[in-house]
């Protein structure tokens, strides 16, 4: 019987581990755009981002129409809003998904 | 002297709105981000002369602009000028001159078709507005009330309205610009109409290749403006020294930051086609910050 229960809590344990790793590690929301092309459209755009709750970096990466967008822990982004802030600056929102850190940001940051 | 006119023309068309790289004698159909304001200010020095008059036009024109939302962005502008003109009577040298602000313009601007694609957009957008007589069109010196083109304001409410298109990638750009501006009769004074054809070529010449991040861009541009204009009529007669058409060239740089944009252009006469003795511009320079 202890053996049992010891092998569900290391099962248990195991599970929420590996899930806290996941969760941990896309804390990253890459935003694509198109139509934007020069620096200044992008600032307009990215200081929106910045001000949304949780988001604690945003990274543009304007050749590739992209929005690298860090958020804190356990925050999730609205995609609806984050389209809203592309939509009402003018250009075209294509897609958001959730990454780990990127090795581009990562060397950014070193 | 048609100049005062092409100076206030100039003025009319100069709310370059948009936020990004944008011409600098005229308009974008780039887009102001819905809530946001935008603001520009510009230094426009203007210099014409011939044998008799010699004319300094100087203007501080600020531009603010806001975006209604993606589509629809509303513009006002306001000119300070400074206006110097020397003629010689008879042998006398005689200086006239006048200051303040000029007449205010309000327009709006709204894109009826864009199209966004990875690495370019593709905008059409109309444009029309009024200019108002916010502008001093009484001033006087010791000889007297100043003639019309040198006041400050022109007195009349004058409307423009027109089509701009803007075709941007990250490499370059290219903007046209079809104008129309109206006159009304104001001190016994009509303007004419005048139509103009504004294009725009901007080449990024830095960073020739882009990395990662938002690097700051230097454009090079060149513009080309075409500009006919009717006769004035004074007194419900025509004026035979006034209207023409001009062609202008204007080679310039922009440098583009994430925050501001800073450019300057020389405009330069290609061709002046004016009538009778209508005073033909030398140059007209621009420095400008947004």
């Amino acid at each position: 019987m202890k053996t049992t229960v010891l092998l569900i809590a290391v099962g248990i344990s195991t599970v929420l581990i590996y899930a806290a790793v996941a969760f941990a590690g896309e804390n990253h929301y890459r935003v694509d755009v198109e139509g934007m092309n020069c620096p200044f459209c992008a600032y307009g755009i990215e200081k929106k981002l910045e001000n949304l709750d949780g988001v604690e970096k945003v990274d543009v990466e304007l050749e590739a129409g992209q929005f690298w967008l860090e958020v804190d822990d356990g925050v999730t982004l609205s995609q609806e809003t984050v389209s809203d802030i592309i939509r009402n600056a003018g250009f075209t929102f294509k897609d958001m998904t959730q990454h780990e850190e990127p090795e581009s940001l990562r060397n950014n940051s070193e | 002297m048609s100049v005062y006119r092409h100076v206030i023309g100039l003025l009319l068309c100069l709310a370059a709105s948009g936020a990004s790289g944008a011409p600098i004698t005229f308009n974008t159909a780039l887009p102001v981000a819905r809530g946001e304001f935008i603001n520009r200010e510009l230094v426009v020095l203007t210099r014409a002369d011939d044998r008799q008059r010699d004319l300094n036009a100087n203007a501080l024109v600020s531009v603010l602009g806001y975006g209604a939302n993606a589509d629809l962005a509303f513009f006002g502008v306001l000119p300070y000028l400074d206006k110097e003109l020397k003629t010689t009577v008879r042998g006398v040298r005689l200086t006239r001159s006048s200051e303040g602000f000029g007449d205010a313009s309000l327009f709006a601007r709204y894109t009826f078709f864009k199209q966004n694609a990875p690495g370019h957009t593709f905008r059409i957008a109309a444009f029309g507005g009024v200019k108002a007589p916010t502008g001093d069109d009484d001033d006087r010196d010791a000889l007297g009330r100043l003639p019309v083109p040198l006041q400050s304001g022109s007195g009349s409410w004058d409307v423009f309205g027109g089509l701009v298109t803007t075709y941007q990638t990250l490499a370059y750009q290219v903007d046209a610009q079809l104008s129309y501006t109206a006159k009304s009769e104001a001190n016994n004074f009509e303007g004419g109409g005048e139509i103009r054809l504004d294009s725009s070529f901007q080449y990024r010449l830095s960073p020739r290749t882009l990395g990662r991040g938002t690097p700051d861009f230097l454009y090079a541009v060149l513009e080309a403006n075409i500009l006919h204009g009717s006769k004035n009529r004074v007194f419900g007669s025509r004026d035979q020294n006034s209207g023409g058409t001009s062609i202008f060239l204007s080679p310039g740089l922009q440098y583009v930051n994430k925050r501001f944009i800073v450019e300057s252009s020389m405009q330069l006469p290609v061709s002046q086609n004016l009538n009778g003795e209508a005073l033909k511009n030398d140059y007209v320079a621009r420095l400008g910050f947004r």
